[in-house]
């Protein structure tokens, strides 16, 4: 495929998800108003980090979440977005038209796949703008593991999304899967509330949920955490690095073998 | 079942079957298409032919035989022949979001060569729409699209199906015009259609299907020549008396009579009109003036296919 066409796809796709209001709200708005809306209310609550030599070191809920925030944005486009993109394909026939042009079939995955992530550092962008010009807030971590925690987010949510609806041809009924599965991972990972205040059965569950290892990954890099960090799962940091690794490529072998371009 | 690529044939399909469950779509299917002509597909719905041309395509793989296309095998050497061929399918294949110039000028990025934009989107008819977003189209509309996004690579073979279906009279000859300007470039065409009128005026040649197997095929003037039919007459029913359908038919030169309830529709030879004329005044029947008219596709499609065609009316 020559790079004209392939810059001509990403930005085609670029385009139709900015005519997509409901993802650009999910991705990008509603992450912004619940930074903040909590960043000015629970913001200021303060997040004692205790340090190897015995240091403590305070932070505040405002420094983190934002982090949160990115996980939580990272499965939404991987379980909801992304497949609304790929079913539409695969209802409208598309996959099937561009497989008679020279366009390889795989680029219609790899074209929404840059273009969420476009969508995804725009409002790590915007978040991290805001909160250092409204809240000044800290970042404690290792860059590199946090971007790299946020890449492998993504990709899990993204191929978890695509084995879900990879025989589905109705985009909206991948929306009501995307969001049934979305909401209560959202709700029980503890980017809506600490999950100390959960039932202890709802927080076991919890402790499964892919989006729970992401949200307390990315939380727990940003304030400093090391690989050997134990987080709210109960399990070290390199842990919940491994298990969405596995949640991922779990999901991508089952995509390429349940995957329907028609 | 293989056979030589050729220079001189576009399309060589020999023994193409294809099954879908219980379901023969097309059985023992075998004809080839010339490079540099305009070849069309007719027959009923159901007859195999948008799957023939999706086993062209490469969106099907046919269950047995064999298909070459530009001398290639459309599965095996997909990636050579995507590059040779245009298509048009019948179902939508843009995302609705996407504004037409959008979608042309992506597909024109896919090609090595393309044909001006601007031309095709004027002699296509899509300058008053270039904005608007594909979903948003009318259906003609929408065809129009579909049939520029197959030509906009300026591919050796294109492949429509029913591209005109939907289209209002104008759009249509504007179609054909372009399409015929392509093909004096050298552009095979191979496209199904319900209009045997276009078929007959447009197209080098005519396949003729039926239940998934070629009923006939050669240039539509010699179809019709070989048929055996040279015109077909109408008679009002309420103005012939005792006649039927049967003391018609006994006539040596018509070759199928078909009745409904207000009319009979007597198919024949050269003869035809004389003898059936001559044969009403012997029983009195006074239908006036015979309405006759030269055998045409239809007719040959009709007696081949039966009334469920979509000319079948008559």
């Amino acid at each position: 495929m020559n790079p004209t066409a392939l810059r001509k796809l990403v930005v085609t796709e670029l385009l139709l998800a900015l005519r997509e209001p409901g993802a650009m709200f999910m991705s990008v708005i509603l992450p912004m108003a619940v930074f903040l809306a909590l960043g000015f209310s629970v913001g200021v609550i303060e997040i004692p980090v205790e340090r190897d030599a015995g240091v403590v070191e305070i932070f505040h809920v405002r420094d983190v979440l934002l982090a949160g925030n990115i996980a939580w944005v990272t499965a939404v486009f991987g379980i909801v977005a992304l497949p609304q993109t790929l079913v539409e394909f695969r209802q409208h026939g598309i996959f099937r038209r561009y497989r008679v042009t020279p366009m390889p079939s795989y680029m219609l995955i790899i074209a929404p796949l840059a273009v969420g992530a476009a969508i995804v550092v725009v409002s790590l962008a915007l978040m991290l703008v805001v909160g250092w010009l409204v809240f000044s807030i800290r970042f404690a971590g290792n860059a590199a593991m946090v971007a790299l925690a946020i890449l492998l987010s993504y990709l899990a949510f993204a191929a978890f999304g695509t084995a879900i609806t990879a025989r589905i041809r109705s985009t909206r009924t991948a929306l009501g899967l995307g969001l049934a599965l979305f909401a209560p991972m959202f709700v029980l990972s503890g980017a809506f509330g600490p999950r100390e205040a959960f039932p202890t059965v709802l927080q076991l569950v919890g402790d499964w949920l892919p989006l729970t290892h992401a949200y307390d990954l990315l939380t727990f890099l940003w304030l400093g955490a090391t690989w050997e960090t134990e987080t709210t799962i109960g399990v070290p940091v390199w842990v919940s690095f491994v298990y969405l690794g596995v949640v991922g490529t779990v999901c991508v072998v089952a995509s390429v073998r349940l995957f329907r371009w028609d | 079942m293989s056979r030589e690529p050729s220079d001189t044939l576009a399309v060589q399909v020999t023994s193409l079957r294809k099954v879908y469950g219980d379901v023969v779509a097309v059985d023992d299917l075998s004809f080839e298409v010339e490079r540099g002509s305009i070849f069309c597909i007719i027959g009923p719905n159901g007859a195999g032919k948008t799957t023939t041309i999706e086993c062209l395509e490469g969106l099907r793989q046919a269950d047995s035989g064999a298909v070459l296309v530009a001398g290639l095998d459309p599965i095996a050497d997909h990636a050579k022949f995507v590059h040779k061929i245009g298509v048009q399918l019948q179902e939508i294949g843009i995302p609705p979001r996407m504004k037409v110039r959008e979608a042309l000028h992506l597909f024109a990025a896919l090609y090595r060569t393309s044909l001006p934009l601007s031309e095709l989107s004027a002699e296509l008819e899509l300058d008053g729409f270039l904005s608007k977003r594909y979903g948003s189209l009318s259906g003609g509309q929408k065809r129009r699209v579909n049939i520029a996004l197959a030509l906009v690579g300026d591919p050796e073979i294109v492949f429509l199906d029913e591209p005109t279906t939907g289209l209002d009279p104008e759009s249509r000859f504007q179609f054909w015009e372009y399409i015929r300007r392509q093909n004096a470039r050298g552009m095979t065409i191979v496209v199904t259609t319900h209009y045997l009128e276009e078929a007959r005026e447009y197209c080098d040649t005519v396949l003729l299907m039926n239940e998934g197997r070629v009923v006939t095929t050669g240039p539509p003037e010699r179809l019709i020549a070989e048929s055996g039919l040279a015109a077909r007459v109408v008679l009002p029913r309420a103005a012939l008396g005792t006649v039927g359908e049967d003391d018609l038919a006994a006539l040596p030169s018509v070759v199928h009579v078909r009745g409904t309830e207000t009319s009979i529709y007597v198919y024949g030879d050269g003869n035809v009109v004389g003898e059936v004329s001559d044969f009403l005044s012997e029983r009195g029947a006074s239908p006036g003036v015979l309405e006759a008219r030269p055998a045409s596709l239809d007719d040959i499609y009709f007696l081949a296919v039966g009334p469920e065609g979509p000319e079948g009316g008559g």
